[in-house]
């Protein structure tokens, strides 16, 4: 055995000790001697580990229940009785001063259930996706293109042989599923239904995320073709109670597929939402290329890797992997990619890529909304802190008397927590009613109406309560110490006890909740503005009365469709209310899907650029009232239309023609056939103003049916609307009749930008509100203390006028100086939100001036409402209160 | 002083304290639970039940003289008084009548 071992000395473990130490008084040390000795006993039967544990064991036992000593000194009586003191005399100050009560418990109520709330959405947020099994190993695919240097887009889909080939290749990655979005029209007997959310899914899809099947095995329900599993509700809307396993149903008209599988509903938390799933196999026949290429890139990959693989690692060989399989086609172009791999957990909330799966969440917002609700609770707080050193000079007398009688300080800090320890739990209990009360209206305006619920987030309320007793102690701290500290003599005789520190500090942070409450009002302001902004911007286009339907996608013979949408073109067109019809593959507010490599006569085949496809009929241009730059839009009249482009200006540019004219006079290819632009059109915005405009190539494809846009006219819309679905029922039978208004349409891309903006304002108010609550307590507390003051001033000949401006410019200077910080927090944070959009607004100077006139405007009324008053009191009042 | 009746632990202690006539103190009684009854306690618990047995007066107790053995420190020492006795011996006698015509074995399991 080592020698140094052996010689050192095992010390029972000190905190246990001190916690005997604590709880015994007289017969202290004796415990402590009996237990050294068993510790040293035990140290050389068991080893000092072993001994050390029971040890802390034991006196643990000693610390909780004590050992009965039989004493008059303990103080475990007589401190319950002054504890019961203590909570008598709290409840009396309570009630004594209803209102200061009143401001305390509603302010501080206010701010924890605000805290709550946006605790509760900022968890629903991170819960995304963390209900699978295997989440923390799953990683989603992402494709970055660049051409040379320049990164060209950020892709959340990639080839179909990525999957199968890093699976085969690399061994950190154990596992594998892809996905490929599709859609149409799924029919069973006479039911039928347009559904968006569908996907072909590989085998391992349903094992490698956990989704699980409630009728079917998940690992074969998806390995043959033509098999599919649907979602529970997908179930009963085409079945009802029947047994969905083994029914057929049939998709666009033509596919087959058999139900092997039931899963249940997808939950609201997660980033990726389908109702039916094909199975991947079915895509042999259909489309071929999904088991080869290496250049279609439609396909989510999820990959799992071996559990602690550093996805980094995998990164760095992403460039080489692509390049040894990409060889052929990296070396006619320019165009390279690479691979980059997305947690799972993170999708959600960080992964803003080109052709998501589903609407994202927002990071920014949810660390905004953190950074609200920390700034609401500690205004609170602040709040309770003013007020209770404010009534310092009320309370100083009680202490001095208290202190006289023999109380210890250790006894009256005791009585002042408990005093701020019942404040904070009534107010802990509005707060509750509160959130119970505003939850539903709450998660509406926050845009999530389920998921949203106490009951589902435990940790939420671990949260709140470890924040509210933190809050508690800290808010209670300052108070008790300062309070406390008081010279019995000194208040005794009637001296002021408190010195310019307090006071220094209350304006501190007053300032401090002013500068808060500026923030959130210019914020909303801000925010409020940007919106407006956005939509009244001219998009290029003219989307106002317009009714889109989506296309028909069941139609038993192909060939008679061009028959088809000409004779309902004249049916709708005969209407008196429908004065343009038009389709398209794709309409604004729709996110494009189609893109390609084109490039012009003098490019070589290796400096192609990616520009957006859509493809339009003769009346798309005219219906939207697009502007014509150059040349001339499509028309059947030449009939060569269909072997011809028409670019926006962007694609114009991009493709490095210096002018429209110039444009018009070129040709470009896909492959190696030149067909001619003959037009050039002004950009307009396919998507939202908080992307960039695309180059966009517009081809003449009469035969396109994904969307019909109708201009209608303002009256009567309900009456053309039911005549439209006469002439379309009559015309493509068994298709769904599905439409919308393309102004509300693309109205809500920025729709979680409203709820953001709605959100952000209530909580400002909010904000506001308890900020001015505590201002309205110091007020009346100032006021009160300068009575005899004002009451001489009056005698002496002030004016009201003078008196109010003698007690308001104190508050203005503070709200002054809290503008003088929240301008510029306000202009860099706010800059760094509206960066996010590709147009946008300046913070400007107004929107901040408006901010903080207004915080002085209401900060003016509250201080007004006391000023006022004792501006107006008789002075013979004020004088004879003593 | 207040006459109760013994608790099943008390007993044991009780009992401890009679079988080491001179040398009773806390971790001695703690030794010899464990050697003779087979039960752990921790010395709260014994601290315990030994001042509730002294405020009913079944033991009585004083600090000990400084002996070498212990370094040098103090022990509070215990000894049974009259009325332990014979609520110890009562207490017997109480569990002997419930005993008698009884032939218990533990089940087998």
């Amino acid at each position: 055995m080592d020698p140094s071992d052996g010689h050192r000395p095992s010390s029972p473990p000190k905190p246990a000790r001190a916690l005997v130490r604590w709880r015994l008084t007289v017969r202290r040390h004796e415990v402590l001697d009996d237990l050294d000795t068993l510790f040293a006993r035990r140290v050389a039967e068991e080893g000092a580990r072993k001994a050390r544990r029971r040890y802390t064991y034991e006196a643990l036992s000693i610390g909780l229940f004590g050992i009965g000593e039989t004493t008059n000194h303990s103080y475990g009586l007589t401190g319950l009785i002054m504890y019961k003191n203590y909570l008598k005399i709290a409840f009396r100050t309570l009630l004594k001063h209803k209102g200061y009560s009143g401001i305390n418990v509603v302010g501080l109520g206010v701010g924890i259930a605000c805290c709550i709330l946006i605790l509760l959405y900022v968890g629903h947020e991170f819960s995304y996706d963390r209900f699978h099994e295997h989440g923390s190993d799953i990683y989603r695919v992402q494709m970055d293109r660049y051409q040379g240097n320049e990164k060209i887009f950020s892709s959340a889909v990639t080839f179909p042989m990525v999957g199968p080939t890093l699976y085969e290749e690399v061994p950190e990655v154990i596992g594998y599923a892809r996905l490929l979005p599709t859609g149409g029209v799924v029919q069973y007997d006479v039911l039928q239904f347009r559904e968006d959310n569908l996907f072909f899914a590989d085998s391992t899809f349903l094992t490698l995320l956990s989704y699980p099947l409630l009728r079917g095995d998940p690992k074969t329900a998806l390995t043959e073709p033509n098999t599919a599993v649907v979602s529970a509700s997908a179930a009963r809307r085409y079945f009802g109670d029947a047994d969905p396993v083994g029914k057929l149903l049939r998709v666009n008209g033509n596919a087959e597929y058999t139900v092997t599988g039931v899963f249940e509903d997808v939950p609201v938390h997660t980033h990726l939402d389908f109702d039916l799933l094909f199975s991947f196999s079915t895509l042999i026949n259909r489309a071929p290329a999904s088991q080869t290429s290496w250049g279609w890139y439609d396909f989510y990959t999820y990959l799992r890797l071996t559990p602690g693989a550093d996805p980094g690692v995998l990164e760095a060989k992403m460039t080489d992997f692509m390049a040894r399989h990409k060889a052929e086609s990296y070396a006619e172009s320019a165009q390279w990619e690479t691979l980059l791999l997305q947690p799972l957990h993170d999708i959600h909330l960080y992964s803003r890529l080109s052709w998501e799966a589903g609407v994202n969440g927002n990071s920014t917002t949810v660390y905004f909304l953190l950074v609200i609700a920390l700034f609401i609770l500690i205004i609170a707080w602040v709040n309770f802190i003013n007020l209770s050193t404010a009534r310092s000079m009320e309370r100083a007398l009680e202490v001095g008397v208290r202190k006289a009688l023999g109380a210890q300080r250790v006894q009256l800090v005791r009585q002042f927590l408990l005093e701020s320890l019942l404040v904070n739990v009534m107010a802990a209990m509005l707060a509750l009613s509160l959130v119970w009360l505003l939850l539903p209206t709450f998660a509406t305006m926050a845009g999530v109406e389920t998921g949203l619920r106490l009951s589902d987030n435990p940790g939420v309320l671990g949260w709140v309560f470890g924040a509210f007793l933190v809050g508690a102690l800290l808010s209670g701290l300052y108070p008790a110490f300062f309070l406390s500290s008081f010279k019995p003599m000194r208040v005794l005789k009637g001296g002021a006890p408190a010195g310019g520190s307090s006071l220094r500090l209350r304006k501190s942070l007053v300032v401090f909740q002013f500068a808060a409450s500026i923030v959130l009002i210019a914020g909303t302001l801000i925010v409020a503005r940007q919106l407006d902004y956005l939509r009244s911007q001219d998009i290029g286009l003219n989307i106002d009365q317009t009714l889109v339907l989506r296309g028909p996608n069941v139609l038993p013979d192909r060939e008679a469709y061009p028959g088809q949408v000409a004779a309902f073109r004249d049916v709708v067109l005969q209407q008196p209310n429908v004065r343009a019809f038009a389709a398209s593959s794709t309409v604004p507010g729709e996110e494009n899907f189609w893109i390609s490599g084109f490039r012009t006569e003098r490019m070589e085949e290796t400096e192609r650029k990616d520009v957006y496809i859509v493809g339009v009929d003769d009346a798309f241009m005219d219906l939207f009232e697009i502007e014509l730059l150059a040349g001339r839009s499509f028309s059947q009249d030449f009939g060569t239309d269909e072997k011809a482009f028409v670019l926006n200006e962007t694609a114009a540019r991009l493709l490095g023609f210096d002018t429209p004219q110039a444009a018009v006079e070129g040709r470009i290819a896909r492959g190696d056939e030149f067909w001619p632009v003959i037009g050039v059109i002004a950009d307009y915005h396919q998507n939202s103003l908080k992307e960039n405009l695309d180059p966009v190539l517009f081809r003449y494809m009469p035969g396109i049916r994904s969307f019909y846009a109708l201009k209608i006219a303002p009256h009567n819309a309900d009456r053309t609307i039911a005549a439209v679905e006469a002439a379309w029922k009559q015309v493509f039978p068994g298709n769904p009749y599905d439409y919308f208004f393309l102004d509300a349409f693309f109205d809500e891309q920025y729709q979680a930008d409203r709820q953001f903006g709605r959100v952000f304002g209530l909580f400002a108010l909010l904000a506001i509100l308890v900020a001015c609550l505590g201002l309205f307590g110091l007020t009346a507390f100032s006021v009160q203390q300068r009575t005899k003051e004002i009451g001489i001033r009056k005698v002496l000949g002030a004016t009201a006028p003078g008196i109010v401006g003698l007690l308001s410019k104190e508050y203005a200077i503070l709200v002054m100086l809290a503008n003088g910080i929240a301008w510029p927090v306000t202009y860099l944070v706010m800059r760094r939100w509206l960066e996010t959009f590709a147009y946008h607004v300046d913070p400007g100077f107004l929107t901040l001036l408006l901010a903080g006139t207004a915080t002085l405007l209401i900060a003016g009324l509250t201080v007004g409402y006391h000023t006022l008053r004792a501006a107006h009191t008789n002075p013979v009042d004020a004088l004879r209160y003593e | 002083m207040n006459k109760g009746n013994l608790g099943e632990f008390e007993e044991l202690v009780l009992l401890a304290v009679c079988g080491l006539a001179q040398g009773a103190y806390a971790l001695a009684i703690q030794q010899r639970l464990e050697d003779k009854a087979g039960r752990r306690a921790t010395l709260g618990g014994i601290y315990r039940t030994l001042n509730r047995l002294e405020k009913k007066g079944y033991v009585r107790s004083w600090m000990g003289e400084v002996t070498p053995v212990r370094g040098g420190k103090r022990k509070r020492l215990y000894e049974v008084t009259g009325a332990g006795t014979a609520a110890a011996v009562a207490a017997r006698a109480a569990r002997e009548g419930l005993w008698e015509g009884l032939s218990l074995k533990p089940a087998l399991r």
